[in-house]
């Protein structure tokens, strides 16, 4: 990847910053179709455009700048069929199961260590991918907007929640399941 | 006393926007005293390394043969239509 100081030629752009691109849209997106085409109109937008391309950033980062604009195009495309965050996705079923009346704890939380390690291991992804895949939908998308720094309210906006209290509850339950996934099929099975 | 349920909601909210001045003196002191919120308020942070990790990998899902195929396709197509 050292070709980004001298400049690739757009025909390079493909096989430089293909799979780059395409992790970063199907970390947003999740489907692989999605995510394929998305990258295309990227590049396509971007080959067309690109007598204004600033040299003074890097290809990489103007193409990601490209691509967010496409993602979220497609969120706001598709928000009426984000299935509905009902009790089920909440994950009222695991909320019970942790705490028990009075608010404590039923069970004792497995120890990480020290899980950074864990980021150089392609067997983690393809854990942490596929309990990422288990959330709904609204969930998946909130934590990736809320990462690329997309405020509350724009949150709110692109997922059709009602208020921030809304979207805090649930960014709140979608972290309770991601690491409950992520204890039971990686943590507590040996993985770490 | 916050409750361990009360603990792990805003030890998510705190990563997400501001908390009051009680909240805060609420889940430290309620962190000092529970190992395993404790554990949960360290995992979470854990989590969001992993999500902003997920960009820059070197590992992870790659474009399918397949799909660059395609795409170099499109992409040699739009470039004769412009010439």
């Amino acid at each position: 990847m050292s070709a980004e100081n001298n400049m690739p030629e757009p025909s390079q752009w493909l096989d430089l910053y293909g799979d780059r691109l395409f992790r970063y849209a199907l970390a947003r997106v999740r489907l692989d179709d999605v995510a394929e085409d998305l990258l295309q109109e990227t590049l396509l937008a971007a080959i067309q455009g690109f007598s204004k391309f600033n040299q003074q950033a890097s290809v990489y980062s103007w193409l990601v700048s490209i691509l967010k604009n496409k993602i979220i195009d497609y969120f706001r495309k598709s928000k009426r069929e984000l299935p509905l965050l009902d009790d089920a996705a909440m994950g009222e079923d695991l909320l019970e199961e942790q705490f028990d009346d009075v608010g404590h704890w039923q069970m004792n939380l497995v120890d990480w260590g020290s899980p950074d390690k864990c980021l150089q291991n392609q067997e983690f992804w393809t854990v942490f991918y596929r309990c990422r895949d288990r959330l709904p939908e609204a969930m998946a998308r909130l934590f990736m907007l809320r990462l690329d720094g997309f405020s509350t309210e724009e949150c709110c906006q692109l997922l059709d929640m009602a208020n921030a209290n809304q979207l805090l509850v649930a960014l709140s339950r979608a972290r309770m399941k991601l690491r409950q996934c992520l204890e039971v099929s990686w943590f507590a099975s040996g993985g770490a | 006393m916050l409750s361990c349920k009360q603990t792990t909601e805003l030890a998510s909210n705190r990563l997400d926007a501001p908390i009051t001045g009680w909240q805060k003196l609420g889940v430290g002191l309620h962190l000092a005293l529970c190992a395993n919120c404790r554990r949960y308020a360290k995992q979470l942070k854990f989590l969001q390394r992993v999500f902003t990790n997920a960009d820059n990998q070197a590992l992870g899902p790659l474009l399918s043969d397949e799909a660059r195929q395609r795409i170099r396709q499109k992409l040699q197509d739009a470039g004769n239509h412009d010439d």
